[in-house]
């Protein structure tokens, strides 16, 4: 028991900072179901222990043991506890996943024209005097993130997030499948060609986080990775201007580098590895 | 209990078993094929293996040493020789020994196509690795090679080429896959006509019920699988666009057509695994199984809920939210019959005479490691946990628990169990507990850092990674060698006893089951006289025990 609440503590240093609305949410469940877990993990353990010494058979014993084929009520017990159990998780995770996301959690992460839903099933906003989120639009391309802001037609290779402003992507991909994920938010999302998938949430917490790929999208999968800055409104508007007057190739010329980024075998300079110069070339293929 | 049997032997040839070249032929003996899929399959195992030591020699620094495709292609093909080439034919190859004379058959129901199955899996794993050779580099999108990167042409030099190392893959998949149909075939047509008179299927040892489901499973799930990479073949060499937005397709369509297989197929690669636990743990606890029938009917629970919970793996693939939910129920109510099982061992070995021996000690393992990737896999059932771990080293945490915890600490049991009955030799038993000693440690240093790698953020299938994350790292892979060491005393172990061990008793466990009734090694034919069988499989501390405890359920005799 004490063991189990102790795990439950845990999830401070196993979990990155929480730094979304929803990470907390999520964190409490991680943590119901870290507990749970520690409690049967222990109790399993202490049995195999426990019989390993306690029934040990003695060297020249060759008897046998009880000729006992089962316990009814017991058995009935070790089906009933945990289909009590799981079906308690699937509520408490139902209820997470309805208050997940600032805007809309109901759309399923995508949102065909024609998702062949029942009205009911498609977007809701669960709180409806929380302010009209603010639509960033993504797109992903083997090896980089590319963003837009709603009112400006500048595309940046960095996303600045206002807090405590509700945001949701609208995420575009043109190669192959790519995977929204900042760790401190919590939240993932795949980003597949053919549709526009969202996700929604509500930085709580000031800093530098990354924004990693995580779905396999080729050689430099691993180095799929962009900052995002999390400050006040008026920074990022700032920053927004500041970008805006910078031309294209400066811009692109300030797209990080994944081989770069780290040194070792890389040692090329900004603009020079594949997946840079293929980046460029979809940039100018769109007219910039 | 002691019945006799009419039925005489028929003519038999001469002995051929003993001769070590027909295991390099076309033998229709299904002892000789179980042990030619046991070998073959550790010999891929330790290829697979040393794939694993190029991973984590990787991943002990932060960037990328190693060309990013060729580590994409090495952590790919890892995976596809662990499932394709390893857990999967290595358990058929328990079962191909094990399941005639569990039954009290004189082989299996086809042989030929027995020896046809199995002989389609050395080129179905050389054509894999012959891929590395290719100009395009061997497959590289992992093993659920999910398009449209699986189709992607790839860049060699200056060169955009087709993805032939893919191609191959899939080529191999079909291959292998074509052979486990054909040997669950068999094993179900076996199972269902060739018992022994007296061998009720109520009768049958706990690891036959998990043949049978697990074939079941396979002969269901595994066309699936072929159509799916079939339709990849077409739209990498053809040009159709199935899964290729540009033309239409839906690249999401591949996910659910692939996980409709492999999903179950974690469940062929585990069912039969719990059935070598199921048979070890009775035997050396000297105690019945506890609740045999609700260990065989939960395994037929897990198979058809395993065929509704797919989209579990799809929970961030833009998956309609009402499905989600659907799927995570069916997810976390698959945890009830595996509980179940968990807890019916537990009930077995409490109260027992245990004896610590090798195959014993894998066989807790088994059940302590397998407890952890369970409780770890609830986890992931839930979407939004999920949401955040999916993906990343969270989820290898947890396959692994389940693949290695889980069925390769089953198969070392089952190995230290039979390996009398397969070769007449006696394993070192000294050497068995170093092996486990050594496993089970690096085991979990490997394997246990990796949730919290994933949890803080680090994604799975990369070459490179944030700095915060090296210690762990390293950890991990001082944990992955001492695994790759763990191997060497049983290699040895396995090899000298086979050669110079001493000579192992018909029944040197005093186990109960018929494949113990017989010599080690059993004669050609399995049994004498077929044996006739009027108690169940486990029935150890009955009265009619002799002194020794050493009464079979069933007896082979002639008439006198
Ligand atoms: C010495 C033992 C092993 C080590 C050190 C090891 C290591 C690894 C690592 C580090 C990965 C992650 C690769 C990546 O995502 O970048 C991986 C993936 C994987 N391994 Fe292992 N492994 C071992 C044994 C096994 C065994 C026995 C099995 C199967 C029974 C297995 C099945 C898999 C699978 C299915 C994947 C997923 C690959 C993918 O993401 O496509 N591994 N392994
Ligand atoms: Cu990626
Ligand atoms: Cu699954």
């Amino acid at each position: 028991m004490i063991a189990s609440v102790w795990a439950g503590q845990t999830v401070g240093w196993l979990m990155p900072a929480e730094a979304s609305k929803e990470a907390g949410q999520i964190d409490g469940l991680f943590r119901f179901m870290l507990i749970i877990a520690t409690g049967i993990f222990l109790g399993v353990q202490g049995v195999l222990l426990y019989s390993a010494f306690v029934f040990k058979r003695a060297k020249d014993d060759m008897g046998d043991g009880p000729n006992m084929h089962g316990n009814l009520r017991l058995e009935i017990l070790w089906t009933a506890i945990p289909t009590a159990l799981v079906l308690y998780l699937s509520i408490y995770s139902f209820e997470v996943f309805q208050l997940l996301g600032a805007g809309s959690p109901m759309g399923g992460g995508a949102h065909h024209e024609d998702s062949g839903l029942p009205i009911r099933f498609q977007a809701t906003n669960p709180d409806p005097s929380a302010p009209p989120p603010l639509v960033i639009g993504v797109e992903a391309v083997q090896y980089a993130w590319i963003f837009s802001y709603p009112g400006s037609d500048t595309q940046v290779s960095e996303l600045h997030l206002p807090i405590g402003q509700p945001v949701r992507m609208d995420m575009k991909s043109n190669d192959v499948i790519h995977a929204f994920w900042v760790p401190e938010f919590r939240l993932k999302q795949d980003v597949i060609p053919g549709r526009t998938t969202q996700v929604s949430f509500t930085p709580t917490k000031a800093g530098k986080y990354q924004l990693r790929c995580a779905e396999l999208c080729g050689a430099y999968h691993g180095g799929m990775v962009v900052d995002v800055i999390v400050e006040d409104k008026k920074d990022v508007d700032a920053w927004l201007k500041s970008q805006a007057s910078l031309g294209t190739s400066t811009r692109v010329a300030q797209l990080a580098d994944p081989a770069a980024a780290y040194g070792a075998t890389s040692g090329t300079t900004v603009l020079q590895s594949e997946q840079t110069r293929a980046l460029v070339g979809h940039l100018r293929a769109q007219g910039q | 209990m002691v019945e006799t049997t009419q039925q005489s032997v028929e003519q038999r040839q001469p002995e051929p078993l003993g001769d070590w070249r027909c295991y390099f032929s076309f033998c229709v003996d299904h002892k000789v094929i179980g042990i030619q899929y046991l070998v073959t399959t550790f010999f891929f195992y330790l290829l697979g293996g040393a794939l694993a030591m190029v991973i984590r020699a990787e991943l002990m620094t932060p960037g990328a040493e190693l060309d990013r495709s060729l580590y994409n292609g090495v952590f790919t093909i890892h995976a596809t020789i662990m499932i394709f080439l390893w857990i999967i034919p290595t358990l058929a190859g328990f079962g191909n020994f094990l399941v005639p004379l569990m039954i009290g058959a004189r082989d299996m129901a086809f042989p030929r196509l027995n020896a046809l199955s199995f002989w389609m899996i050395p080129p179905g794993g050389l054509l894999l690795l012959s891929s590395f050779f290719v100009q395009s580099g061997a497959a590289g999108a992992g093993w659920t090679s999910y398009p449209p990167l699986s189709t992607q042409q790839v860049q060699v030099g200056d060169l955009l080429v087709t993805n032939f190392g893919q191609v191959i893959w899939i080529a191999s998949v079909v291959f292998l896959g074509t052979s486990s149909i054909l040997a669950a075939l068999n094993f179900i047509v076996t199972i269902v006509a060739m018992r022994t008179e007296g061998m009720e299927l109520f009768r049958m040892p706990l690891f036959c019920w998990a043949t049978l489901t697990a074939s079941c499973i396979t002969l269901l799930g595994t066309p699936v699988l072929a159509g799916a990479v079939i339709l990849l073949a077409f739209d990498l060499l053809l040009g159709t666009v199935f899964f290729n937005p540009t033309g239409g397709g839906d690249p999401v369509v591949y996910q659910h057509m692939f996980w409709f297989y492999s999903h179950p197929a974690v469940y062929i690669m585990v069912l039969p695994a719990m059935g070598i636990i199921s048979e070890v743990l009775p035997v050396f606890s000297r105690k019945p199984i506890f609740g045999y029938k609700a260990i065989a009917i939960s395994s037929m629970g897990i198979a058809v809920l395993g065929f509704l919970v797919w989209a579990h793996h799809m929970f961030t693939s833009g998956t309609p939210d009402w499905l989600r939910m659907f799927f995570m129920v069916t997810s976390f109510l698959i945890a009830v019959p595996t509980g179940i099982k968990v807890f019916s061992w537990l009930g077995t070995i409490w109260g027992g005479k245990l004896e610590l021996s090798s195959a014993m000690l894998f066989a807790m393992g088994f059940v302590s490691m397998f407890v952890v990737g369970g409780l770890s896999g609830i986890m992931l059932a839930s979407v939004p946990v999920d949401i955040h771990v999916h993906d990343t080293y969270f989820v290898v945490a947890h396959l692994h628990y389940v693949l290695f915890g889980g069925s390769v600490f089953a198969i070392y049991a089952g190995l230290y169990y039979w390996f009398p009955k397969m070769t007449g030799r006696l394993l070192n038993e000294t050497w068995g507990k170093i092996h486990f000693a050594l496993t089970f440690i690096g085991f979990n240093l490997c394997f246990l850092p990796m949730h919290q790698l994933g949890l803080q953020g680090m994604p799975r299938r990369v070459a490179e990674y944030a700095e915060q994350f090296q210690s762990l790292n390293v950890l991990v892979s001082i944990g992955g060698f001492l695994l790759g060491i763990s191997t060497l005393p049983f290699l040895f172990n396995a090899i000298y006893s086979w050669l110079w061990g001493p000579k192992a008793p018909a029944n040197p466990w005093r186990a109960l089951t018929l494949e113990w009734t017989t010599a080690s090694p059993p004669p050609v034919e399995n049994f004498e006289y077929l044996p006739v069988v009027t108690a169940g499989p486990y029935e150890y501390g009955t009265v009619g025990s002799s002194p020794e405890g050493d009464t079979p359920t069933a007896i082979s005799q002639p008439k006198s």
